[in-house]
């Protein structure tokens, strides 16, 4: 691969996926700063090892926003988390609350989801991938990949809703492997 | 417009959980963080800025590869030489100055050879004795299926002579003894009668002590000097079967 199709390609990628791993750093770790540097940490490491990209870009990606998370998490795990979010200029205070209340049970679910989980909540709100290239990406049939993404939506649903008291971002810190806590 | 996630046959999803279900998605949807644009376009010329850094530290990095494998190649090519000439003074016979030789004493591989030593009268008097000796040195030696191969400045003390050859197999006979079979600039001393005998090829069955010279037979006396095809010299110094 050349320098030239190299910086073609990880441009492209960053186009089609930049915006939506951005998205989902951030909803992970709750801060616009944090995100940035290891969304930009993701694309380094795609330029570095573009050529390697064999399997879909997205299941690739997938697995390096995964390992770089996994690092930050590892990092900073005894942090106390940050809750400095981006603001919306265009929204009005109450809706920037309810919004910022969202989504630190957004950020406290996720952290609670199984790995699989994760990875389709990714790519059905974050990446907008339609169920039938989810059912490819994860290797399911088409036919029950809709009740596979409802259990996980219906999952993330419920553990923001139990989260909607007191969200527990620490305890969420923890888990760094992404499993589900029960 | 009814969520994705819901399955149109699963019977617990009904029209109006349908709905409550597109709420609850399109509310996530709307809660979900974004990147501030200017981080992106931080982000991406980051990218860009890590794309050129990484393409110049490549193509530096390609010359000196280049000459790693150029001294690769060559150092590889001078191991090569090396071993070719190794081989090629083996099987020349060529003394080096300092020579490591090896001793290999035939004798160990006799079996039979301390019955035959203590108890001589079991052999027909009248008939050749086998010989009870023969060392071997030699600078290389390897053993293949109890076949015996040196190699390299090759000398032999049997009886009276005293072989100098450039290659030497010895096998097992069938019977007590062994079958030692030489090759290359080979020099005999010690025959009676002449005073150096050399040939292409040897054989001699350390048996009935025979020792068959072919090739360019060439026997140095000091009367005359013969020239053969082949010949057979007893341990007393006889020559039979000789053809001029």
């Amino acid at each position: 691969m050349t320098p030239r199709e190299r910086q073609q390609k990880v441009e492209e990628l960053f186009r089609q996926y930049g915006r939506g791993v951005g998205s989902f750093i951030m909803a992970r770790v709750g801060n616009a700063d944090l995100a940035e540097a290891i969304t930009s940490n993701v694309f380094f490491v795609v330029v570095r090892q573009v050529d390697q990209c064999r399997s879909t870009p997205r299941a690739w990606l997938w697995s390096i926003v995964r390992s770089e998370l996994a690092r930050h998490f590892r990092r900073h795990k005894s942090a106390e988390p940050l809750s400095e979010r981006y603001v919306d200029p265009a929204l009005a205070p109450p809706e920037v609350a309810a919004r910022n209340e969202m989504q630190e049970r957004m950020q406290s679910a996720l952290h609670r989801l199984g790995d699989e989980q994760q990875r389709i909540i990714y790519l059905k709100f974050f990446l907008d991938v339609p169920n039938t290239e989810i059912a490819g990406e994860l290797g399911l049939s088409s036919s029950n990949i809709g009740v596979i993404v409802h259990r996980a939506v219906k999952q993330l649903r419920e553990l923001m809703e139990e989260n909607a008291g007191a969200p527990d971002p620490t305890r969420a810190m923890s888990n760094t492997t992404g499993r589900t806590q029960k | 417009m009814p969520p994705e996630t819901n399955n149109p046959t699963d019977p617990l999803i009904d029209d109006g959980a349908k709905e409550e279900w597109a709420r609850w998605e399109q509310t996530f949807r709307d809660a979900q963080p974004v990147l501030p644009e200017a981080a992106i376009a931080r982000i991406e010329s980051s990218i860009r800025r890590e794309t050129d850094r990484l393409a110049v530290e490549r193509s530096n990095r390609a010359p000196r590869r280049i000459w790693l494998w150029i001294a690769a190649i060559i150092a590889a090519g001078v191991v090569v030489v090396s071993v070719l000439k190794y081989r090629q003074s083996m099987d020349r016979g060529v003394p080096v100055a300092n020579p490591v030789e090896t001793v290999v004493r035939i004798r160990d591989q006799y079996p039979l050879d301390l019955p035959i030593e203590s108890a001589p009268t079991t052999r027909p008097d009248t008939g050749p004795r086998a010989l009870t000796q023969v060392v071997v040195e030699a600078r290389s030696k390897s053993v293949q299926e109890g076949v015996a191969t040196y190699g390299g400045s090759v000398r032999i003390s049997a009886g009276p002579w005293r072989i100098a050859c450039g290659r030497l197999t010895v096998f097992h006979g069938a019977g007590h003894g062994v079958l030692l079979s030489g090759a290359g600039e080979i020099s005999i001393h010690g025959i009676s009668g002449i005073t150096r005998a050399t040939a292409d090829e040897l054989t001699m069955d350390t048996e009935n002590g025979d020792l068959k010279l072919s090739g360019h037979v060439k026997l140095e006396g000091s009367p005359e000097t013969r020239q053969l095809q082949s010949c057979t010299i007893s341990r007393t110094g006889s020559l039979r079967d000789t053809h001029p």
